[in-house]
């Protein structure tokens, strides 16, 4: 499959790059006439501009990745961006007599990296057009559903089959054998849910069968309009989509927080350093309560300090609650200002096990299996830097 | 690629990666590198009656397949509450079992992608 991908890659790069140097070179040697000049500078360009879009789809791609995709969110308006998309489209859709309808009634504002959001719909109008017959129409609305803003586009082109369909969002699913090639490297669809599952959204895509047209759906969480611009969690998109839930999102939420994590499982200990790194904050872990508390009295001293405690309780050797209590007995000698808020992971679930995480000094109990937004949530929370309103561990306020 | 839904739990990986790609491999690799000593502990725990380390095995063990699977972890969870005077019989029958699903658990998660786990998870 690698070869087929590279093939493709190689194939789509080389096309319009060709097309650039058999154009130039005619311009260089006298071939084209003063009347066919113009025409001749479009393709160039057009042609270059191909070779550009197919560029950032594979470093769009490369950033999906290495899980570095970022989104700006701030409110927008999503009528003028579906217009902006169409406006880019509608020449080509001209060129081939195809007429593109819109149905924006309404103003939907939501969460929104513009840009992002308008790639996706271009994305998808790209599509519609392209797999279109010519003559033919493509349709495209906006509306609210299930609390959210809805985006349809629709064709009544080639459509899709029913093997094909649940496979129609996997990376250069177009370059692998048996899809009939249509240009390009099939990453646009990859990438549009990368985005919109960014935004804690939904992409859908749903046809009769091939030939018989298809509709691609993209639903947005919609600002809370009946909350204030002043309230904190007027900034929270409604829930769900699903995605929204569990979807991690990196973010400079723990930039300059230093975190001590003492995990004896690595799986869980590498997750937890990985979520919040990816949030920018310094992680120091260990398999072992001795050696995580000889580091945190250590801090105490000389070194800097530690913002925010992640620990087992089940640990060998020297378990959690005992190192929690040795952590507060150092506090205590120390004279700490502010004792460390400390975070119990554990698969230890039951009630009593909360309330003896807490007593023996934890602020908070979170239970196995580790949901990344919730613990990250719970960290931020944890140092003074709420992210939302949303769920976070169970236990009592670290200042208090 | 079709999942056996009784072994792994989608929804409960993609939460625990976040969806995010990078995590979710190293939390496989890691957990492939990781569960067969787990696994040669707690047999060797079961067969010489060692308690003490036949829980904190079957614990770990809890904790480790928790993000993956609801299944496999309630039977170690199952395990690291088995009364202590319990014939050795029927726990080593389970600590087999517990065994196999986390083999099956493993041979599942080797060729698992985020796709899989995405397109599964919308099914369930």
């Amino acid at each position: 499959m690698k070869d087929e991908i590279l093939a493709t890659v190689s194939h789509e790069l080389r096309t319009p790059l060709s097309a650039m140097l058999l154009w130039s070179q005619l311009l260089e040697n006298g071939s084209i006439q003063t009347d066919e000049k113009a025409q001749t500078y479009r393709s160039i360009r057009e042609s270059a501009q191909a070779q550009q879009q197919l560029i950032e789809d594979l470093l769009d791609i490369s950033r999906m990745l290495a899980g570095e995709m970022r989104i700006n969110l701030h409110a927008a308006d999503l009528k003028p961006i579906i217009r902006a998309a169409t406006t880019i489209v509608r020449p080509l859709a001209v060129a081939r007599n195809i007429r593109i309808d819109e149905e924006l009634d309404l103003d939907v504002s939501v969460q929104a990296d513009a840009g992002r959001i308008q790639q996706v719909v271009l994305n998808l109008l790209n599509n519609a057009v392209k797999f279109s017959h010519d003559g033919g129409h493509v349709h495209v609305r906006l509306r609210r559903a299930n609390g959210a803003a809805e985006i349809e586009v629709t064709d009544g082109g080639q459509g899709i089959s029913a093997e094909l369909l649940p496979y129609v969002f996997e990376r250069f699913r177009q370059a692998q054998g048996g899809t009939p090639r249509h240009g390009g490297l099939g990453l646009g669809l990859a990438i549009a849910r990368e985005l919109v599952e960014l935004h804690g959204g939904d992409i859908r895509a749903k046809s009769p069968g091939a030939g018989l047209g298809a509709t691609f759906t993209v639903q947005l969480p919609t600002e809370q309009k009946s909350k204030t611009s002043s309230d904190p969690a007027s900034m929270q998109p409604s829930m769900p989509p699903a995605q929204a839930q569990w979807r991690f999102v990196p973010t400079d939420i723990l930039l300059g927080v230093r975190a001590l994590v003492v995990e004896d499982d690595p799986t869980t200990r590498e997750a937890i350093q990985y979520l919040l790194e990816k949030c920018q904050a310094e992680v120091i872990g260990f398999d072992s309560a001795a050696d995580a508390l000889a580091e945190f009295a250590a801090s105490l001293g000389t070194g800097p300090r530690f913002d925010v405690l992640l620990s087992d309780i089940a640990l060998p050797q020297m378990n959690g609650h005992d190192l929690i209590r040795k952590i507060r007995e150092i506090e205590q000698h120390a004279n700490a200002l502010r004792p460390i808020p400390a975070v119990a992971l554990t698969a230890y679930a039951r009630e009593q096990d909360r309330v003896a995480a807490l007593a023996a000094g934890f602020n908070v109990h979170l239970t196995k299996p580790v949901v990344a937004t919730l613990m990250v949530r719970t960290v931020a929370n944890c140092v003074g830097r709420p992210m939302d309103e949303g769920p976070s561990g169970r236990g009592r306020n670290p200042s208090a | 690629m079709s999942f056996n839904q009784n072994i792994l739990d989608p929804t409960t990986l993609l939460a625990a990666c976040g969806g995010d790609r990078v995590l979710l491999q190293k939390m496989i690799d890691s957990f492939r590198a990781t569960f067969p000593n787990h696994l040669s502990a707690l047999r060797e725990a079961a067969q010489q009656k060692d308690e003490f380390s036949f829980r904190r095995i079957a614990h770990q063990l809890r904790g480790l397949t928790s993000n993956y699977s609801t299944s496999v972890a309630a039977q170690a969870a199952a395990l690291e509450e088995m009364e202590a005077d319990q014939h050795i019989d029927p726990i080593m029958d389970r600590c087999e079992t517990m065994i196999q699903l986390t083999r099956d658990l493993g041979d599942l998660l080797s060729v698992l992608t985020l796709e899989d786990l995405q397109r599964a998870s919308r099914i369930q």
